[in-house]
């Protein structure tokens, strides 16, 4: 009875130690692999050619973020890695909204096509 | 005296905390954005999510900097925040556009619905055209039907065939008497409400005379038929003449009424083809 309560306070200690270890700056691993998953969705999307200035950033801060998790600076790595993940969701955004845009804008051609064309073939009707 | 001090110490300390709190360029770039996003309409109804998003973050950068963390931290915070204010203008924009391309998509397949109803309004129209023609086509042929049957003609393989008997021409004479006038200018008529039907002229004789009289004779009563036509307002290049003297008669020699039955010209309204050269040379 008693040595179980001794095992019992002995966990609870480790777990106090271990939440106290998490407040140290980590490996930023999950950081970085969000920001290649944002990267590569954007790179699937428009966003080479709309929005490359962006999509650039956001690479090149991913890349500083994995050299500084070499050099053991995780918190850098982590403010980078954070950083590449807006930059390319926001590559990603702007490149889409320019393709819907530029979708809207061919529609609106096209109706004016259309509408030219039938306005001339009424015209031309026998 | 005590009580008015307490408010100008308080001021004092206030003061002094404001100007020992230095700002962060980044953190109050970022809530400018915000409060720019906040008032775009656009971003407010397409781009919910995305706002409190970045709101939360720049949130996130205030409370970072009101704690005194370093500031590396708070530009790095307040960069993200910024970031995402932008996610959220971007996003909306996209939403816009793409609501605007589906409300498009729909007025294209209206205008494209609107002038289909317009080609089948056109077609109709034509339909009730082509419905017309025919039914003047067909009045025109009955016209024709009826003129052909004034004029006595026959409907044989060879095409409309109408027969002036031999009471028009005089004895042995090729003149046409002023009787056969009024036949002749109904088919002329006919002819000229016709004009891509060719005529074929055919004079016959009976088998009294010489072959070579004969052929002659029925040759010379067909160009005279033809020359009446022409006169008319026929083209010449419709008209063959051909003399058949005797050969083709349609009853006997051997009476009186046969002879006469052969002695005629046949006028063949052909169907509508203008015959060749050569054989119009024939």
């Amino acid at each position: 009875m008693r040595s179980a309560f001794t095992w019992v306070a002995g966990l609870m200690l480790l777990t106090a130690i271990g939440t106290v270890g998490c407040s140290t700056p980590r490996k930023p691993a999950q950081e970085v692999e969000k920001a290649d998953l944002a990267i590569a969705s954007a790179n699937t999307s428009g966003a080479p050619t709309d929005a490359p200035l962006e999509l650039q950033i956001a690479r090149e801060k991913a890349e500083k973020a994995k050299a500084a998790i070499r050099d053991k600076d995780f918190k850098l790595a982590q403010r980078l890695a954070e950083q590449a993940q807006v930059d390319a969701q926001l590559a990603e955004a702007k490149a889409e909204s320019e393709s819907a845009r530029a979708s809207a804008t061919e529609l609106e051609h096209t109706i004016e096509v259309l509408r030219t064309e039938a306005e001339r073939g009424v015209g031309s009707a026998p | 005296m005590r009580n008015v001090w307490i408010p100008v110490a308080l001021a004092a300390c206030i003061a002094t905390a404001g100007c020992a709190t230095k700002s962060n360029t980044n953190l109050v770039n970022a809530e400018t954005k915000l409060r720019v996003a906040e008032a775009n309409p656009a971003v407010t109804a397409h781009a919910a999510v995305p706002l409190h998003d970045a709101q939360t973050s720049v949130a996130a950068a205030r409370t970072s900097f009101e704690k005194g963390d370093a500031e590396v931290e708070v530009d790095h915070l307040s960069y993200v925040a910024s970031r995402r204010v932008e996610i959220a203008e971007a996003i909306a924009e996209r939403n816009a556009a793409q609501k605007d391309v589906t409300q498009l998509g729909k007025e294209r397949a209206d205008v494209v619905l609107e002038a289909r109803t317009q080609e089948a309004a056109i077609a109709r129209e034509d339909a009730t055209i082509a419905e017309h023609q025919a039914a003047i086509s067909a009045f025109s042929a009955a016209a024709l039907a009826a003129e052909l049957s004034e004029l006595k003609a026959k409907q044989t393989e060879r095409g409309i065939v109408v027969t002036l008997g031999d009471v028009l021409f005089d004895v042995d004479r090729s003149e046409l008497k002023p009787a056969a006038m009024t036949d002749l200018n109904r088919l002329a008529d006919l002819l000229a409400a016709e004009p891509r039907r060719a005529v074929l002229i055919e004079g016959h004789t009976d088998s009294t005379g010489t072959a070579g009289h004969n052929d002659e004779l029925s040759r010379q009563r067909a160009d005279a038929v033809a020359s009446v036509l022409t006169r008319r307002g026929i083209n010449p290049s419709r008209i063959t003449t051909r003399g058949f003297g005797s050969s083709s008669p349609l009853a006997s020699n051997e009476t009186n009424a046969g002879r006469q039955e052969n002695r005629r010209v046949e006028i063949v309204v052909l169907e509508a083809t203008v015959p060749s050269v050569s054989e119009r040379s024939r």
